[in-house]
């Protein structure tokens, strides 16, 4: 069973803004509504990195522990996701998000928050695949479609990786390999934890 | 970031998995979702429930991220 | 870590979204939504205006079920020279999606943020377009018909042209243009019957084209971005690639992952920099101190290609002369701030890691010395053995996505298409590929030596507008000025172009967006826009860096009343009385709207007859269109198709061709030229992409042979020497005559390879024989028809250092070049002598941001991209910020010695060195503080808008082409 993730080379990534851009594309999501962005360390000095960030699809979620109303699920391919009918705007999974994934639009004159929007990893949400309904709650699923996000799909240095562990682990460990550097950047284990050697993650085998 | 943010965030992540030994991590949630059921990516119209085929068209698209693949060499 | 930067303690750039995030909350703006363009239903509309809060999606869930039918349309990003394919889905007229197209060999499927972001098309009533024509009536823009814009617009140039003839108005074209459009431009404002007329090259790579042609042939990139990956070192002078051209970095990165070296020199420490494995921080200008201080290293320790030099290279040795004495380390150090050691370690880098490529961009070419800039690059290069090798060349990254096909065949001033010229033989060369009379071509004009006298450019036309009459090189000054498809804000001096502005009598801007023209003038009235499609909604080709050429399709019909611009073309010719002409041997169609348009394959078909000189002959469109159907037959890395592959709707086998068909694509399609991925690469058969320096500068110089020697040619020619370029009479003494068909020999009797229509000389010279039809010569390293033959450093007009301007003055005054007097000395003196740099001590220099793209109103109408950006900013150190009281993003005044006065944000950063400030040059709709919202035509203004920095920039122009110097100026800053 394929396991969805993201990865960023770090070594790659130019801070172009390609992956925020190609996901507003795909899924119409309003102005200050933002899925992904590129988080940027040590900006205008050497040792300057960028990485693109979004909902991380986390195996044990934070954002599923502490939501009151347990709108979240998670796919059989590990992506996390969420009903939106059943979302109350309680802001809770943002707190409890390491990575600040959750976005709220403003509902209202009164700065309310909205219903919950994050990443969907390009797959909907819990509605009829690729309706008209899903997508205006969820924006498009490709992955039903058969393809991969379109942040990772598009990215202008293939620095973020999308799709199977195994598969994109693969494409990482050859570049960090042909490369003799980088994991220690944003490797696999800064992504995901676990062991910092790429031989011990999935499809690093191989 | 500074450095110890970095490594705060890396462990509460390490933590979360270091709970299975192996890579293959148990995807059951704890608690229990409450909202509608969601259908399979592949059940739509475009695979009609065939995963083998949507898994295939899933590592085209992954595979066509590695450049490394459209070169002379690489064929 | 919250998906924000962090603001605490360090330097970032100016990130919006970090605010909207910390108050969880942003205002939502007016979201796109397809409905009252796309014709669907009035249900789905009232449907999407009830949106329950907190959905994304909107309108367009109506098209995510839609009806019609999903058809896939491939067209090319237009934002940059990389030439990114992008897959367009169009459903009831509409374009729904966007796909990547992972075959492309240039792209693999990738976008930078703008490229990822074209489907946002302005195709709402709500969008930023231009939607009709508009005038302007008592200071507010009215809504008219075409047919009153054309008549009245037409009528008033033409009472200019009889009033103060034809040189009276200055046409700017568009590096938007398609090649088609680009070419059809430079006919009609010919017919016109002026030279007046030029486009975005100038002010982008006119001193590369001019500098590198002179070096050794032709004007454009050597090799290609794919070839990077060929690499073993890429030094880059001048060029962020990573936010002016983010894909070519996919390349870089490639081969850097494969053991390539990476060299940034820069003033500023940008993202391409921090990729690399050397930075080095230079003063802005110091291009040739920097580089010949190279050379001084390669020379000392005997790094240089010495057979390839005495084969292929002219006046190395004066060159090696003058560096040896005048570039020691100290004066190198002294001239750009780069100690020894760092200037050592790049040489060594560049000399022991070959193939070696030198990449540069604005940096370089923006400076009143810009085109001995180039030619010390070239000379880096041509010592060390680099070009016409795989992995080497020059790689001059373009800008806009089509810059180089217009610089190739568009409207510039000083030559008709192919860079043919404007002598008489180049005029009757073109009017018969026209099928025109030469004598009626030369009756449009006031006279020949004007229809031969290169035209003004467009970085001055503002002086031809105020400068007094008798000291122009032309009868009248410009009365009326036409900007069709450039933003005015890309050039400098503002202060001055408003007057210019507010002077002439009419301005016209056809343009898909209103652009700053439309707001900076404070005028009355006489002012004209015109909404222009874009390329996504018309057909054509463009020629991306590598000099392949892509076929676009159309995607959507012209939005709103947008017509695509040869359709504007013919309209006016048509009013001008010259329409038969224009379009001779090319058909026309209706339009939607009855319009007649212009058949786009048949103007390519046209230049395809005529464009010998740069081999644009080969690529037929269609060739190009089952290159663009079979994307997936062409290697990355070496761009060739290398086994039988069949397009299935023309029956066309792509095996052996390069993609795109990269000029030159000599001969006729018949000939099945592959296309030439590397210039002057001898390694490989003329048949196969091969080549060598070209023979266009004589065959002697000062009784040394310039031709190249013995042994060294192209593989496998039959002339194994230097030779000069062919004609009628070389082909006679080589006996090769009778290999003409009698047709050929027809057409090629008293011509030459490149005014013989026939195509029969290229066919016997490179088929038959193997050999060049431009002749095989030496590069030039001193090229004596240019002010420093042997490139020198002298400061720029506005320095900061009076004791080098002493050291290294700039250029004596100019008379009548381009049409205008132009100053160097007495300008920079007075700087001197009024003691600017006192006053204004920082350098200003300027650039590109990732987001945004030339003058910028596309982008900042794109809420996707504006969304990003939403301010502009200048950099500044934080030792100066510190000195000035300035804190991270405060608003401060950016003033210049031309008593403009700038209001940005500041951008605290370490980014730019002490004593340097950099602003992005996409912005504009601001004026000295104030923002013109209110004198954009209603709901045309786009969604950011901000202070140019090209208010505020001086002047200063280029010795050879006049390319202004944006690069290198000085200024003040202070808190507001």
């Amino acid at each position: 069973m394929a396991r969805m993730k993201f990865i960023c080379d770090a070594e790659r990534c130019i801070e172009c803004n390609g992956c925020v851009t190609a996901c507003k594309n795909e899924h119409e999501v309003p102005w200050g509504v933002n899925r992904r962005r590129v988080v940027t360390m040590n900006d205008g000095v050497p040792g300057e990195r960028s990485i693109s960030v979004a909902c991380m699809h986390c195996s044990d979620a934070p954002c599923m522990a502490v939501c009151p109303v347990d709108c979240f699920y998670k796919t059989d391919e590990g992506v996390v996701l969420h009903d939106k009918d059943l979302c109350i705007g309680c802001g809770y999974c943002f707190y409890a998000c390491p990575f600040g994934a959750p976005q709220f639009p403003q509902a209202g004159a009164f700065g309310l928050r909205g219903k919950m929007d994050k990443c969907t990893y390009c797959s909907g949400g819990p509605e009829e695949n690729n309706s008209a309904e899903e997508f205006r709650k969820y924006g498009r699923n490709r992955l039903a479609e058969g393809k991969l996000p379109a942040c990772a799909e598009m990215c202008s240095t293939k620095a973020l990786l999308a799709g199977d562990a195994e598969v994109i682990t693969k494409i990482y460990k050859t570049r960090v390999v042909t490369r003799g550097k980088g994991e220690e950047i944003w490797g696999w284990s800064m992504a995901y934890g676990g062991s910092g050697k790429l031989a011990d993650q999935p499809g690093g085998r191989a | 970031m500074n450095a110890r943010k970095l490594t705060t965030m890396a462990a509460a992540v390490a933590a979360a998995a270091a709970l299975a030994g192996c890579t293959e991590l148990s995807q059951e949630s704890a608690r229990s979702y409450m909202g509608k059921e969601d259908a399979k990516a592949y059940a739509g119209d475009q695979f009609k429930g065939d995963k083998q085929k949507w898994e295939q068209s899933l590592a085209t698209r992954a595979a066509s991220q590695n450049e490394y693949l459209r070169t002379q060499a690489a064929k | 870590m919250m998906l924000t930067r962090k603001t605490e303690g360090r330097a970032e750039r100016a990130n919006p979204l970090a605010r909207a995030m910390s108050a969880l909350s942003a205002k939502t703006v007016d979201r796109r939504t397809f409905l009252k363009g796309s014709g669907l239903t009035a249900g789905a509309a009232a449907f999407a205006s009830q949106l329950p809060l907190g959905f994304v999606g909107e309108a367009t869930a109506a098209t995510a079920a839609g009806t019609g039918k999903m058809e896939r349309k491939r067209t090319v990003c237009t934002h940059c020279s990389v030439g990114c394919a992008v897959d367009a889905y169009v459903q009831d007229g509409v374009w729904v999606r966007q796909e990547p197209v992972f075959d492309s060999p240039l792209n693999l499927g990738a976008h930078c943020a703008k490229g990822a972001s074209v489907r946002e098309h302005g195709m709402t009533e709500h969008s930023h377009r231009l939607k009709t024509p508009m005038k302007l009536v008592d200071g507010k823009y009215r809504k008219i018909s075409w047919e009153q814009a054309i008549n009245e617009i037409g009528d008033k140039l033409l009472a200019l042209r009889k009033e103060s003839g034809p040189d009276s108005v200055f046409w700017i074209g568009s590096s938007k243009f398609s090649n088609e459009q680009a070419y059809m431009y430079r006919k009609f404002v010919s017919m016109f019957g002026t030279n007046n007329m030029d486009h975005q090259a100038r002010i982008c790579h006119s001193t590369t084209v001019a500098g590198v042609a002179n070096t050794w042939g032709y004007g454009a990139m050597t090799n290609s971005y794919n070839d990077l990956q060929n690499s073993k070192a890429i030094f880059f002078i001048g060029s962020n690639a990573a936010e002016a051209h983010p894909v070519s970095m996919l390349h870089a990165l490639h081969a850097k992952e494969t053991g390539a070296k990476m060299i940034v020199v820069d003033p500023r420490y940008t993202r391409t920099a921090s990729k690399a494995d050397q930075f080095i921080r230079m003063r802005s200008g110091g291009d040739i101190p920097m580089l010949f201080g190279m050379l001084y290293h390669i020379f000392k320790n005997g790094w240089e290609d010495q057979k390839y030099i005495n084969d292929r290279v002219f006046g190395m040795e004066k060159v090696r002369e003058d560096i040896m004495k005048k570039w020691t380390p100290d004066k190198v150090f002294e001239a750009c701030g780069v100690p020894e050691a760092e200037v050592y370690k790049a040489a060594e880098t560049m000399a022991k890691n070959r193939p070696s490529t030198v990449v540069w961009c604005m940096g370089q070419t923006q400076h009143s010395i810009g085109n001995a800039m180039v030619r010390a690059s070239c000379i880096l290069q041509l010592a060390l053995g680099n070009v016409g090798r795989s992995g080497g060349g020059t790689n001059i990254y373009r800008g806009h996505d089509n810059v180089q096909g217009a610089t190739d065949v568009g409207p510039n001033p000083d030559s008709l298409p192919g860079y043919y010229g404007l002598v008489a033989g180049s005029w009757k060369h073109w009017c018969r590929v026209w099928g025109v009379e030469y004598d009626w071509m030369k009756s449009r004009f006031v006279s020949q030596a004007m229809m031969e006298k290169p035209g003004m450019t467009l970085s001055r036309w503002i002086d031809g507008v105020t400068e007094k009459n008798e000291l122009i090189d032309q009868d009248s000054n410009l009365r009326a000025i036409v900007y069709w498809g450039h933003a005015p804000n890309s050039q400098t001096r503002g202060l001055d172009m408003k007057v210019a502005m507010e002077k002439v009598d009419l301005m016209l801007i056809v343009d898909p967006y209103p652009s700053a023209s439309a707001v900076m003038p404070d005028r009355k009235d006489g002012v004209y826009l015109l909404p222009a499609a874009t390329q996504f909604e018309t057909s054509g080709s463009c020629t991306a860096s590598n000099r392949s050429i892509q076929w676009r399709e159309k995607v959507v019909e012209p939005l709103f009343e947008s017509k695509p611009d040869h359709t504007i073309m013919y309209a006016f010719a048509k009013k001008f009385g010259f329409e038969k002409e224009f379009v001779k041997n090319i058909k026309l169609v209706k339009d939607k709207q009855g319009w007649d348009e212009p058949v786009i394959e048949d103007i390519t078909r046209e230049f395809n007859r005529g464009l010998w000189t740069i081999g644009m002959t080969g690529q037929s469109p269609e060739r190009l269109k089952a290159h663009m159907r079979n994307m997936d037959a062409f290697d990355a890395k070496t761009l060739r198709c290398t086994k039988s592959v069949v397009d299935k709707e023309t029956g066309y086998d792509m095996n052996g061709d390069f993609f795109g068909l990269p000029w030159p694509c000599y001969g006729n399609a018949q000939l099945k030229h592959p296309g030439s991925p590397n210039l002057y690469d001898n390694s490989k058969h003329v048949m196969d992409g091969g080549g060598n320096f070209r023979a266009n500068f004589g065959i002697a110089r000062e009784g040394v042979s310039l031709l190249a020697e013995d042994g060294s040619h192209s593989m496998g020619a039959d002339i194994t020497t230097g030779y000069p370029e062919f004609d009628h009479v070389l082909l006679k003494k080589l006996g090769w005559w009778s290999e003409l068909t009698e047709e050929e020999a027809k057409e090629a009797e008293g011509k030459n390879w490149k005014t013989d229509l026939s195509g029969g000389i290229q066919r016997v010279v490179m088929k038959n024989h193997g050999c060049h039809p431009f002749g095989n010569a030496k590069a030039r390293a001193v090229v004596w028809n240019f002010p420093d033959p042997i490139p020198q450093h002298r400061e720029p007009i506005y320095s900061n250092r009076p004791d080098l301007v002493a050291k290294y003055p700039t250029h004596e005054d100019k008379k009548a070049f381009w049409r205008l007097p132009t100053l160097y000395k007495t300008a920079q003196q007075k700087a001197i002598t009024d003691k600017v740099h006192e006053k204004y001590p920082i350098v200003l220099t300027s650039g590109r941001l990732v987001e945004y793209e030339g003058g910028g109103e596309e982008t900042r109408s794109n809420p996707w991209l504006a969304e990003l950006q939403q301010d502009n900013f200048v950099e500044i150190n934080p030792k100066d910020a510190e000195a000035r009281g300035i804190k991270y993003w405060d608003y401060v005044w950016v003033s210049s010695p031309t008593g403009a006065r700038i209001k940005v944000r500041a951008l605290v950063t370490q980014r730019v060195g002490e004593g340097v400030s950099w602003i992005p040059f996409h912005f504009a709709g601001w004026w000295q503080g104030k923002d013109l919202l209110e004198k954009y035509p209603d709901g045309a203004a786009p969604i950011v808008r901000g202070e140019s920095v090209n208010t505020a920039t001086t002047y200063g122009y280029d010795s050879v082409t006049m390319m202004q110097e944006t690069k290198t100026t000085l200024c003040q800053i202070e808190r507001a």
